[in-house]
């Protein structure tokens, strides 16, 4: 409770309310686009932040979160298109009850259950993250290692791309994080004689040009699709019938989102999929999934946004990103000179407070956008791509420049987009890259300083019950789903 | 109205369903992996090419080490996608239009005349460039865009967040 008012108290600050309300109108709106995801508006954001003191950027940034997960159902339910990826299960019943004419039920179904699903999980996160960054005091390099390795691990389950293909693009963000001097021994590795990457290649610039490059050129190869738009009459309030229908099926989707929120490397759309999927296997009513099922859109609107706080718990906690979002905002506090984990906790907890409060304010301020102004918002969709995109590369070039103010950092934006877009087509997720960019460091270091520690003797790592603990997540995570479909054959079999 | 989402081909018709049968095709995850592998054994090349660690830190852990174990696991794991993807039929894949090389082709020469030309003006010829080559016509509007747009980024950045930018042939007219 003294949490909850303490971020409360913070957000009493008007310049912090008004940073807040930036981020969630800009949210809602980067959201609601189809093809700008939260993710990349963060990304294309955080040179901005920069300039900011920590509390009000890493506020900025977590309402834009927020408030982009929930902008993405409003095109997915207007346009069957969903503005971003945690909204593709919304679109299943959002579009079907639009054509029918429910465009106003579907979005204010879409509204209320988000803005349950976020308020959820930012309480949870203001009671789990302190417990968890306790736990974490106990943490050792050999703990670190194996939590870090857990994290990567996880990337074999996100649902986008192939297990396999997560794990190579999770291994090649490591890799690419050994770019630079080796900090053990001054060693200057795939630097190429380039004294501007000898501190390694920022990943910020990484994560532009891989979010905005590559969506540029994914938004050339679509440019002959067009959009049909059902018009959205007055968004409305669920009705006391709604809410009966529905109100389980929100209670198990903010339990699942986060749940998988907390889970690293997952996210909303995963949260989103098991929160319909769900829904609809409790559905009295199944036959009308997919037909225009109202608890079709309560389930992962609830779930998606559940996750966005759950995604932060071990972001903050571990330094462990819960989403790729979330790597995004844990990129902008190693860029403020703040290392998440336990003592972020003791020595900032205004900036931990100003996060919980902004997080909680933006859900509140969605709900209110989201019922007076959804079908203003829709009408972004009505900025030509010709204009957009442009717009938004001529941004990415300046952001990805302005960090060290180098041309290398746009080049490397450039090349991280154009390889970026190959590895698209090709079935590779950009979101595991990041991780491993992120995590590389971390992974390295800890797992160097742990071997030092061992005296170079690796079985040591097992007599660590909480690394082992990890270690046998990491083989479950890994393993899990094949040894899962195994068993289940020869459960079936007999 | 069923779908929201139309395609066109070029000529303006709706792009067909493909009919005939089909020839069995390789997967695109073996050529993939081959690609994969190849990357790691250039890759393994370049870390032999580290200089040699000083003797007073050589008894950490050598900085070949950690990429090398990373190139292994990079290998093993495009050997699974390859053995996932072995005699599997190749997904049909709709061939890239070439206004996506052209945007590629224009991202680059973007970024390659900044030095040059300066910021501004290399942002001004993008916003023209792009939006034509995308089909847009409707040049007064592209030319309001071109005009305003690269010059309200040019002072937000360099005036609010003091980002100090190469102007090119305009260093002299800025400064």
């Amino acid at each position: 409770m003294d949490g909850l008012l303490h971020a409360i108290s913070i957000m009493t600050d008007p310049y912090l309310l008004f940073i807040v309300l930036c981020g969630t109108v800009g949210g809602v709106l980067v959201g609601a686009l189809p093809g700008l995801t939260s993710t990349m508006a963060t990304a294309l954001l955080l040179p901005f932040t920069v300039m900011m003191p920590p509390v009000p950027a890493i506020a900025l940034l977590s309402a834009l979160y927020c408030a982009g997960t929930f902008g993405g159902s409003i095109t997915a339910i207007l346009i069957n298109a969903p503005g971003a990826p945690p909204a593709a299960a919304t679109a299943i019943d959002g579009y079907p009850m639009a054509l029918r004419g429910e465009a106003g039920r579907a979005l204010g179904m879409a509204t209320v259950s988000s803005t349950i699903g976020g308020i959820f999980s930012v309480i949870v996160l203001l009671v789990a993250a302190p417990m968890l960054a306790r736990m974490a005091y106990s943490f050792g390099p050999p703990e670190y290692f194996a939590l870090a390795l857990f994290g990567l691990s996880m990337l074999a389950s996100i649902t986008k791309g192939s297990a396999v293909k997560n794990l190579i693009g999770g291994t090649f963000g490591v890799l690419v994080a050994t770019v630079g001097i080796d900090f053990t021994t001054g060693v200057e590795r795939f630097t190429f004689g380039y004294p501007e990457m000898t501190e390694g290649i920022h990943f910020i610039p990484v994560m532009i040009g891989i979010f905005g490059g590559a969506e540029l050129l994914a938004q050339a190869a679509s440019l002959d699709v067009v959009y049909h738009r059902v018009a959205a009459l007055a968004v409305k309030l669920p009705t006391k019938e709604d809410f009966k229908l529905v109100w389980k099926t929100i209670v198990r989707s903010c339990g699942i989102g986060t749940f998988i929120g907390i889970l690293p490397a997952e996210g909303g759309t995963v949260a989103a999929m098991i929160g319909y999927n769900e829904a609809r296997r409790w559905s009295k009513n199944k036959d009308e999934f997919g037909n225009g099922a109202i608890e079709g859109i309560a389930g992962p609107e609830a779930a998606n946004n559940a996750a966005t706080g759950g995604a932060m718990i071990p972001t903050l906690a571990l330094g462990i990103p819960g989403s790729g979002t979330t790597a995004v905002i844990l990129g902008a506090l190693l860029v403020h000179g703040l290392r998440p984990g336990p003592y972020l906790f003791q020595e900032q907890p205004d900036l931990l407070y100003g996060i919980f409060g902004a997080m909680l304010v933006a859900n509140i301020l969605f709900l209110g956008i989201g019922l007076v102004g959804a079908k203003l918002f829709a009408r972004i969709t009505l900025i030509p791509r010709t204009f957009l995109w442009p717009a938004v590369f001529v941004l990415a070039v300046v952001g990805a420049y302005s960090l060290e103010q180098a041309m290398v950092d746009v080049g490397i934006m450039l090349v991280f987009g154009l390889l970026g877009f190959v590895l698209r087509r090709y079935g590779f997720a950009p979101a595991p890259i990041i991780m491993g960019i992120i995590l590389g460091d971390l992974v390295e270091n800890t797992l160097k300083q742990s071997l030092l520690l061992f005296e170079h003797d690796w079985t040591m790592f097992f007599g660590r019950p909480i690394a082992v603990s990890f270690f046998i997540l990491t083989f479950l995570g890994l393993f899990g789903p094949f040894l899962f479909k195994q068993m289940k054959k020869m459960v079936g079999g007999n | 109205m069923t779908d929201t989402k139309t395609t066109q081909n070029g000529d303006g018709n709706k792009a067909r369903p493909d009919q005939g049968s089909r020839p069995f095709s390789i997967h695109t995850d073996l050529p993939m992996g081959v690609a994969v592998l190849l990357f790691s054994a250039v890759v393994f090349y370049l870390t032999t090419l580290f200089d040699e660690v000083p003797s007073a830190m050589a008894q950490g852990v050598p900085p070949t080490q950690f990429p090398r174990l990373l190139l292994f696991l990079i290998s093993a794991f495009a050997v699974m996608m390859m053995f996932q993807a072995w005699g599997q039929e190749a997904k049909k894949r709709k061939p890239l239009p070439k206004v996506v090389f052209l945007s590629a082709v224009l991202l680059i020469v973007f970024v390659s005349i900044v030095n040059w030309v300066g910021i501004i003006a290399a942002m001004m010829l993008f916003c023209i460039a792009l939006p034509i080559l995308w089909g847009e016509r409707r040049f007064k509007i592209i030319a309001i865009f071109a005009a305003i747009y690269p010059v309200l980024v040019y002072f937000l950045f360099s005036r609010v967040m003091e980002v100090n930018f190469p102007l090119g042939f305009f260093t002299e007219f800025f400064r």
